[in-house]
């Protein structure tokens, strides 16, 4: 079955009426200063955005994949990829967690007012050493105390960190035991001990809060474990595949909003008594990106259906996060070049997109990382 | 395939991946304290799974049942469920 029907189509003409009407023209403003609009995530709550496809029993709309998916397609449409990653966070990188993991209490607690917006949370992963490496780099530990962990460490460039009610911290529990000693736990940002060391100043997604957490000897109990202890490496692994779908959706939109305005600039702008559409150069090299961009949003649109049907493709999905993520790269990357001066000024929103989409390959799991991955798929 | 049937092939497999002798392998035996699998085997126990069994192997389902016998019985009952049987 396609992974859009009638209603999903239904949706994408409500929701891209609500981000064009509602967001977009802040844009540039948010973008100036940096700002993050906390205020969106209520309304986006109120609104039902944040909980698509989760359980109804916690307050979601118990949809299918699909809308999801159409949310991460048309959330581009706000010319700002920050922020699109900030919302999506909200949506496919810490409530699936919650969801699949987290005891009654748990999601009480913090799945139900995140899906309604009145709280925010993070995932945090990576740490001062570094993210890919994450068996050997997790140097945030819990000392076991009855009922509590103390917990003593740092994150690093933890989305939504800044601004968030809740992290869910990826912690060593054990000191031996390779990838069976780590476990998640959703530590409550008001805990004692908790605190923004820094918020992140960045190349571009300016409107994505990124910070770097510390933990100074929080006393966590131990009922906010996510599932079962130790076995946190392998939740992340799983679910890390969700947030690469998503965000390969949102990149693919992003890189075909920018490659929609480049067309109608080499339409509109004249070179040689021509307009630039009819330089036979330029006429194959959009060429050739329009074919990746469909080849790519093929393949990914194959992948998603499996996923909406409970089939994880893991190693094709690692094959989109270097792929689709770097061929976004090089679409915005050549559209910009065809804008000329004109894309490389700062009241161009494709000059930000090219800053912005630096992050693609980088955050996620690298292209390197992926492509080490995919190659142990092919048995090499 | 029988659940004994199973339990031979993935025996090999995962003595494969871990690099021990499969009859060291019985139900009791665990995937973290016993074989200490490390993290990379499951990529390759995955598509070794998958061409033997024709089904999934999930990790997390892996680690979560931890004992052998436990996800040999697990991968047994998806392709009973998967032929209709």
């Amino acid at each position: 079955m396609a992974l859009f029907g009638p209603d999903h189509n239904a949706f994408r003409a409500h929701f891209r009426a609500y981000v064009e009407s509602e967001i977009t023209p802040h844009a540039d403003e948010w973008e100036e200063h940096a700002y993050f609009p906390r205020q969106l995530f209520p309304e986006f709550g109120s609104k039902g955005f944040f909980g698509l496809n989760r359980d109804p029993a916690f307050g979601g709309q118990g949809l299918d994949f699909g809308f999801n998916a159409v949310l991460a397609e048309e959330l581009p449409r706000s010319k700002m990829m920050g922020l699109t990653l900030s919302l999506l966070g909200q949506t496919n990188i810490y409530t699936p967690l919650l969801e699949r993991l987290g005891t009654r209490e748990q999601k009480t607690q913090f799945l139900e007012p995140t899906i309604r917006g009145q709280m925010i949370g993070a995932l945090g992963v990576t740490e001062p050493s570094g993210g890919s490496d994450i068996i050997g780099m997790v140097n945030t530990r819990a000392r076991d105390e009855g009922d509590f962990w103390v917990v003593s460490g740092e994150k690093k460039f933890i989305t939504n960190g800044p601004v968030a009610d809740y992290v869910i911290t990826l912690v060593r529990t054990r000191s031996e035991g390779g990838p069976y000693s780590l476990s998640l736990m959703v530590i409550p940002t008001a805990l004692p001990g908790f605190r923004v060391k820094a918020e992140l100043k960045k190349l571009g997604l300016r409107t994505s809060p990124t910070g770097w957490l510390e933990f100074e000897e929080c006393h966590v109990p131990k009922r906010m474990t996510l599932g079962k202890p130790h076995l946190g490496h392998f939740y992340l692994l799983q679910n890390i595949l969700e947030e690469r779908l998503v965000g390969a959706l949102a990149a693919l939109s992003s890189a075909k909003l920018v490659f929609d305005d480049t067309v109608k600039h080499l339409q509109t702008r004249h070179a040689f008594r021509q307009p630039l559409s009819k330089l036979q150069a330029v006429r194959h090299r959009m060429s050739e990106l329009a074919a990746c961009y469909e080849s790519c949003r093929r393949f990914t649109y194959s992948v998603c259906e499996s996923f909406r049907d409970g089939k994880v493709e893991a190693k094709e999905i690692c094959m989109i996060k270097f792929l689709v993520y770097e061929t976004v790269q090089n679409i915005i990357e050549r559209c910009l070049q065809f804008h000329g001066g004109h894309g490389f000024l700062e009241e161009n929103w494709i000059a930000r997109v090219y800053r912005d989409a630096r992050a693609l390959t980088i955050g996620g799991g690298n292209s390197e990382l992926m492509k080490d991955l995919v190659a142990s798929y092919l048995k090499l | 395939m029988s659940l004994e049937d199973v339990k031979q092939t993935l025996r090999v497999l995962i003595a494969e991946a871990c690099g021990i002798d499969s009859e060291k392998i019985r139900d009791e035996t665990t995937i973290d304290e016993d074989l200490q699998l490390p993290s990379i085997a499951f990529v390759e126990l995955q598509v070794a799974a998958e061409e033997a069994f024709d089904t999934i192997l999930d990790p997390v389902e892996v680690v979560e049942l931890n004992k052998f016998g436990l996800i040999a019985e697990s991968i047994y009952q998806k392709m009973a469920a998967s032929t209709g049987r």
